[in-house]
């Protein structure tokens, strides 16, 4: 079954990109729904203590390089984050009545095969090219279909985050020279490089390499210069595909690849990635407040959501690391409600200015009342999912130290600030030009928001199955870590 | 052994054929030739034959290099009679030429005495001097020419000398003779031996226009006729690194670390210069050039780690070679007139959607270009890098940071393509040759992610 659930978008892809029109969307709809579907299976049927060996072929013998992948319990909850919010981002991009929409529509479903891939590679090389191939189809989405400046931004985006990924590459290549495999050979098999013995005069250069990549893809401060323009600049789902997905591949290579394998570094240097996330927390929590453009806001405020992620991943204890995994789902979730719907409300209205907006709430009541939820989801108000993960986070980072902790704390003010300003400026207040004639919600709007906002909840009041999923797999981690 | 034969023989009955005036036999009479050769050199044998009085040794190495300048031969060729189609005079002395041209470059592979590698050098670059000028009304062309003879006549004599110096140290002008001698006389503390391997450096640095002796490459690739400098960018190179890696990692071995260390700043240098240089470009055409200096110094880093690095020198010539070829093929259908002005980047504008298959091969092969996986560039470079990465860890750094600069410039023909309109988009007509060009390159761009077990095989 994952198999199917790595290369059934592929063929998707392939056939949408071969295709026009309604059957293109047709026939996108219906891989990514059965994609979906093969996926909540296998999160079903998944005994969330083992880790699955799912194929492993030879590719490169010679050189160490196998084609193989498994998945352990975060890996599936992966999945589940990227099959799940495809069906979300499909429907979008199908609404946005641009032209060759086949082509972009295929692109998407590329890229949920690249990041497919990422999730359950389980071998460096081959985790490398998954990481780069889900680079392409974004590329392409923001540059052809993005907003003013597309040319320059995608462009110092692609270069940007290229280099850190061939830093990365450094990284795995030098732990490759000191693995042993089975046959005496070197190898890029994931347990050969957890075993090899990084030399400790080496072992800060491989936690740095890692870090370049991860730390671009995340973003973590002061990496993150090349964020806000493109989520801005892109079309709406392609800054899902980026906020709610793209990002996690950052987060995930940090649990995956990076924490364990170059352990070694850790102890020194996990104050400095500490203090550098908590300060993108801040960071991005305080710009977000002065946001005009709504969806700058929703940029700088998922930079300082992922900030906390990424801190909790960094401590690495029980809790740090649960919350981070549970969290990167919550947060894919939510930001991709939230770009919804700051996309519902540029399309009605024809601007993402504050100032501009105002008294949509007495115009489109549903729209209002599923935005409140996705919001109170956003700033992590008990019951819903954002608090969950948000907690677990917090209180992992208090057992390392108090003092982070209150500090990361102040983020969940600041994001009641800043997400209560948007609420009270969009939705209430005097109706303006650009409002005046806006309808609620429709089918589409409906058919979008309703589901997320039950996720939303759902998650918030039933954390325990996603928990579970993740828990084994942490006990594992954490003795290999050595947290 | 026997394909130096039949591509020369080719050649002359190219020529006389031409004499003859059946215009319309030169291509499929060529293209037969070289079928030919690359089938005699599937059915010769793998082990290494030393003949011609211990001249010429025929190895697997010499084999696969061989086989890769065929293959790249043959696809010039195809791209040849779309190109030639308005020329008023004979084609037979240009076919002829470049067939002459190739020989040289399979006797530069399969050398044994140094001076068969003199004598193949001068094969390979005698006939090119002549191509390089061959549109006589143009005033670039012979530019191109002169400075091509001159430079090329000036880096041979330094080549020379080089030879003749490590002669006086060895006592020896055969590759084994020199290893011998290596071990026992222990010449490379010698001065004498040390400035030859120098010379030697800096005459085949000229050919591979590897930097600081790459000033003639730009202006050559420009006013040189396109299908020449597709000819100069791929088998030229190919030829010259084959040389380089024969002479330096299986002739001087990598015990005399000191040229390896001078190899690693110059290679460090032609990378660096030719990737800052090509970011500047306008012209497609010298675009091409500065990079293909980048992908010297990318290529050096082969020389440097021997035997694992012959083989991503060889992986990684396969995919400069089959993009380079892909990337001409465009560029001829989009420059018609091949006139220098054409070849600049607005003219792809728009391409994604007037010309969807040519915007394709060229993308990528620009992607191929700048290594992105999954692309046969991609895992040329990979294997290039984890080759040198043990003995020189800096120079690795080096280009990672110019594989991550040179994405600008080759993204820049990609944006040209697929992001920007134009008011009036051309259909080009492809002709059927560069159609089976452009499929067999992207087959093996693609394709090359699925087995590069079995291309890292064909060289030791």
């Amino acid at each position: 079954m994952p198999l199917l659930i790595l290369g059934l978008p592929l063929v998707v892809s392939v056939a949408v990109f071969l295709t026009k029109g309604e059957l293109a969307r047709l026939l996108a709809l219906l891989g990514a729904g059965l994609t979906l579907m093969l996926t909540v299976t296998l999160w079903l049927t998944f005994n969330s203590g083992n880790t699955v060996q799912v194929l492993s072929l030879p590719w490169v013998p010679s050189a160490g390089i196998g084609f193989s992948l498994a998945l352990d319990g975060p890996g599936v909850l992966m999945l589940l984050l990227t099959n799940l919010l495809i069906p979300f981002i499909l429907p979008v991009a199908c609404s946005q009545n641009v032209d060759k929409e086949s082509t972009l529509l295929g692109l998407i479903l590329a890229m949920q095969f690249a990041l497919n891939g990422v999730f359950m590679a389980w071998d460096g090389f081959l985790f490398y090219v998954f990481w780069e191939l889900a680079l392409i189809p974004i590329y392409f989405i923001s540059a052809i279909w993005g907003g003013e400046n597309r040319q320059r931004v995608t462009l110092k985006f692609f270069i940007y985050t290229f280099l850190g990924s061939l830093l990365m590459l450094l990284s795995i290549l030098t732990v490759y020279f000191f693995t042993q495999g089975a046959d005496g050979k070197h190898s890029f098999d994931w347990v050969a490089l957890m075993a090899a013995n990084i030399p400790p005069h080496l072992a800060p250069w491989v936690l740095f390499g890692f870090f370049a990549a991860f730390a671009v893809k995340v973003p973590i401060f002061p990496f993150h210069t090349w964020q806000p323009d493109t989520y801005t600049i892109a079309p709406t789902a392609g800054t899902m595909l980026l906020s709610g997905i793209m990002l996690k591949m950052g987060l995930f290579g940090v649990y995956r690849w990076m924490m364990p394998i170059a352990a070694e570094g850790m102890p020194l240097y996990r104050d400095l990635f500490l203090y550098l996330a908590i300060i993108g927390v801040l960071y991005g929590a305080v710009i977000a407040i002065q946001q005009d453009d709504l969806k700058r806001l929703v940029a700088y405020s998922s930079l300082s959501h992922v900030g906390l992620i990424a801190a909790g991943l960094f401590v690495g204890n029980e809790s740090g690391v649960q919350g981070a995994l549970v969290q990167m789902l919550n947060h894919g979730i939510n930001v991709v409600a939230m770009f919804y719907v700051v996309h519902w409300i540029e399309r009605r209205t024809g601007t993402r200015s504050l100032e501009a907006l105002g008294g949509i709430a007495a115009k489109a009541p549903q729209f209002a009342i599923l935005f409140m939820i996705i919001l109170l989801g956003s700033i992590a108000v008990p019951l819903t999912n954002g608090f969950v993960g948000e907690f677990l986070l917090l209180n992992g980072l208090f057992q390392y130290n108090g003092w982070l902790a209150a500090i990361a704390g102040l983020s969940i003010i600041f994001g009641a600030v800043y997400m209560l300003r948007v609420y009270q400026k969009v939705m209430y207040g005097t109706l303006k030009a650009t409002t005046a004639h806006v309808e609620d919600a429709g089918m589409l709007d409906l058919a979008i928001l309703v589901p997320c906002a039950a996720l939303v909840i759902g998650f918030g009041v039933f954390p325990q199955p996603l928990l579970n999923l993740t828990a084994d797999a942490v006990g594992k981690w954490l003795a290999l870590v050595g947290g | 052994m026997k394909a130096i034969i039949i591509l020369f023989a080719t050649a002359m009955v190219i020529l006389f054929a031409g004499i003859s005036g059946k215009r319309t036999w030169l291509l499929p009479l060529s293209v037969l030739g070289l079928l030919a050769a690359l089938v005699s050199l599937l059915v010769d044998a793998q082990m290494p034959v030393i003949s011609y009085g211990g001249m010429v040794r025929f190895d697997a190495f010499g084999l696969a290099y061989s086989g890769l300048t065929v293959v790249a031969a043959t696809l010039i060729f195809l791209l040849s009679g779309y190109f030639y189609r308005g020329l008023k005079s004979t084609v037979a002395d240009h076919y002829g030429l470049l067939l002459f041209s190739l020989t040289g470059a399979l006797c530069m592979f399969s050398f044994e005495h140094m001076v068969m590698l003199f004598l193949g050098i001068e094969i390979l670059s005698i006939p090119l001097y002549v191509m390089a000028g061959s549109r006589m009304d143009d005033l670039k062309s012979s530019e191109a020419a002169l400075k091509y003879f001159l430079m090329g006549a000036f880096a041979t004599g330094i080549l020379l000398f080089g030879i003749t110096l490590v002669y006086g140290a060895t006592g020896a002008f055969e590759i084994t003779k020199i290893q011998q001698a290596l071990d026992v006389k222990k010449v490379y503390s010698m001065p004498l031996f040390n400035t030859g391997l120098l010379l030697i450096m800096v005459g085949l640095g000229f050919k591979v226009s590897a930097a600081p002796f790459h000033f003639w490459s730009p202006d050559v690739y420009e006013g040189s006729p396109t299908l020449v400098t597709t000819f100069m960018a791929t088998i030229v190179k190919t030829a010259g690194f084959g040389a380089f890696y024969k002479l330096f990692v299986m002739g001087f071995g990598l015990e005399t670390s000191y040229w390896s260390m001078t190899m690693a700043i110059l290679a460090a240098l032609t990378m660096t210069v030719g990737n800052l240089s090509a970011l500047r470009q306008k012209n497609m055409k010298r675009m091409m050039a500065y990079s293909s200096i980048s992908h010297a110094g990318y290529l050096m880093m082969g020389l440097l780690s021997g035997t694992p690095g012959s083989k991503g020198l060889f992986l990684y010539l396969v995919a400069y070679v089959i993009a380079t070829i892909a990337v001409f093929s465009v560029f001829m259908l989009v420059n018609k007139d091949d006139d220098i002005a054409g070849g600049h980047f607005s003219a792809f504008s728009g391409m994604g959607k007037s010309n969807p298959i040519a915007a394709f091969i060229l993308a990528l092969s620009m992607l191929s270009l700048a290594g992105i996986p999954i692309t046969a560039g991609f895992f040329g470079k990979f294997f290039l890098f984890t080759g040198a990465f043990s003995t020189f860890p800096w120079l690795v750094g080096v280009a990672v940071i110019n594989s991550a600069i040179s994405i600008y410039y080759y993204f820049r023909v990609i944006v040209e393509m697929y992001f920007n309109e134009t008011e009036n988009p051309v259909k080009y007509v492809i002709p059927n040759t560069y159609r089976i060009v452009m499929l067999f390159a992207a087959l093996t761009l693609i394709g090359l992610a699925f087995l590069p077990e079995q291309v890292l095989a064909l060289v030791p």
